[in-house]
Order: structure tokens, then C-alpha cells, then sequence
């Protein structure tokens, strides 16, 4: 597998993980942004969304937006899926978690 | 072997350059620049330094560099100090959204708590040597009760 995609499964693995770390509770995406910086996974936020937005296509986190008042704010959060994922009762090839 | 026209040359190419560093160090005040040229042995008038100036752009040049050094100090800016700017914007949404509505969001009160424990965080380590006015312990115990008293959020 070419370097690029397997570095894309490892990120989308290190979401879940800080995903799973607040569950039940969500994460701001900017926060998750920042967190995955942190974790020397230093993407830009349309490379962090394009990840998001694959993982919330497989069910495995939920996006969820708010808008009010000219502002709108973006929290993600995992899903049992992504629970299970994490867990290894099932598995997904697009994405790593096994760090 | 040195010939002593060049020599001289090679001289006031060398002062003309020490003027121009000296100048650039000196923010391009002239005054403060002859006296810091004097201090290093080199007397010259205002006329010269003015002609100096004019004749070998000086102004420009300095402006140049002015420019380029700005240009390494922006990029400079930390990663840290960008999020921690970012996330402060962040933080100002929320509360923008919170006033505007008129139930309670329980998910976005924890997105939100999240983001002031990251904003904690990142501040504590973008400043790891200046003296914390509270230890740890109080910080966490403070945090803890803005989140429970302002939010109704137990950890």
C-alpha cells in the first residue's frame, strides 16, 4: 500500500481514538484540528474535514452543525460503529487503528 | 601584492558598508548613526553620509531588508499561537451561539468545555517558563467549578 494512503488510515484511526477518549461527548472540529497536531499529524482543516466527512460516510462519527445568530459551529463525536471499530469487533480497511 | 589604489578602494568600500550596516541598525536615524560610526572610528559628516545615501540607496536597500525580515518574523509565528487564536475565535461562536438560543445544547456545552480545556493547555505550554500566579491544583479546581457552576457540567 502506497505511503500516502496508509498515512491517510492512520489519521482517520488517530480521530476515532480522540473521538472515543470524550464519548460520549463531542469535539469541536477546530479543537480535533488542533489535537491532531498534537499528535504530529499536521493536516490542514480541509484535509482534517475530507477525513471527517469519510468517516461520517461509513457511520463511524457523527458531524453535527449548529447554526444561529450568523454563526455556525461544527462537533464531531463517535458512534457505536466507530466504537466497534476501535474495539476490533469489526473492521474497516480504510481506516487504522491499530497504534 | 595589494596595489595601493586598490587598497584604498577596498577601504571605502568597506566604511561605506559599515555606514549602511550601522544605518539599518540604527533604524535609519542618521544623527544616532554618525555617532555610532564614530564610536567605531569612522567620523564622517552629514553632508558625506547624505550623499552616501543618495548615491548608493540606502533607504531603499534598508527598506528591502525591513521587508524580508519581516517576512521570516511572520512565518515565524508558532503553529500554537495560531490555534490559540483560532480556538479564542472559537470560543467567542459558542458564546455567540449560547445567547442566541433558547434551550440548552448539551453537546455544544461540551464541545465547548473541550474547548476551554484546550485553551488551558495550549497556554500552559506556549508559556512553560513564566511563574504560574495559580498552581495546577487550583487551576484544575477552578476550571472544574466554572464548568459545573456556569454549565452544570460534573467531570
Amino acid at each position: 500500500m502506497e505511503a500516502k494512503t496508509e498515512r491517510y488510515r492512520r489519521i482517520r484511526g488517530a480521530i476515532l481514538k480522540l473521538l472515543a477518549y470524550q464519548h460520549p461527548g463531542t469535539i469541536d472540529f477546530k479543537v480535533l484540528h488542533f489535537l491532531l497536531d498534537d499528535l504530529r499529524y499536521t493536516i490542514s482543516e480541509e484535509e482534517c474535514s475530507s477525513h471527517v466527512h469519510y468517516l461520517a460516510g461509513k457511520g463511524l462519527l457523527t458531524k453535527d452543525e449548529r447554526k444561529s445568530s450568523g454563526v455556525e459551529i461544527v462537533m464531531v463525536s463517535i458512534t457505536p460503529k466507530g466504537l466497534d471499530l476501535l474495539d476490533g469487533f469489526i473492521e474497516e480497511p480504510g481506516v487504522d487503528v491499530r497504534f | 601584492m595589494v596595489h595601493s589604489d586598490m587598497k584604498g578602494k577596498s577601504f571605502i568600500a568597506e566604511n561605506r558598508e559599515l555606514a549602511f550596516r550601522k544605518y539599518c541598525e540604527c533604524g535609519g536615524n542618521v544623527e544616532l548613526t554618525l555617532r555610532e560610526l564614530e564610536k567605531e572610528g569612522l567620523k564622517l559628516s552629514k553632508k558625506t553620509f547624505y550623499e552616501w545615501m543618495k548615491k548608493f540607496n540606502f533607504e531603499e536597500r534598508r527598506a528591502k531588508i525591513d521587508t524580508e525580515r519581516q517576512k521570516v518574523n511572520d512565518s515565524q509565528i508558532s503553529f500554537e499561537e495560531k490555534m490559540l487564536s483560532d480556538l479564542l475565535k472559537q470560543k467567542e461562536k459558542y458564546e455567540t451561539y449560547f445567547d442566541s438560543i433558547n434551550l440548552i445544547d448539551n453537546q455544544a456545552q461540551f464541545a465547548y468545555a473541550n474547548i476551554i480545556k484546550t485553551i488551558i493547555d495550549l497556554s500552559r505550554k506556549m508559556k512553560p517558563k513564566e511563574k504560574e500566579i495559580k498552581d495546577p491544583a487550583e487551576m484544575k479546581r477552578l476550571a472544574d467549578e466554572i464548568l459545573e457552576n456556569e454549565y452544570g457540567i460534573k467531570r
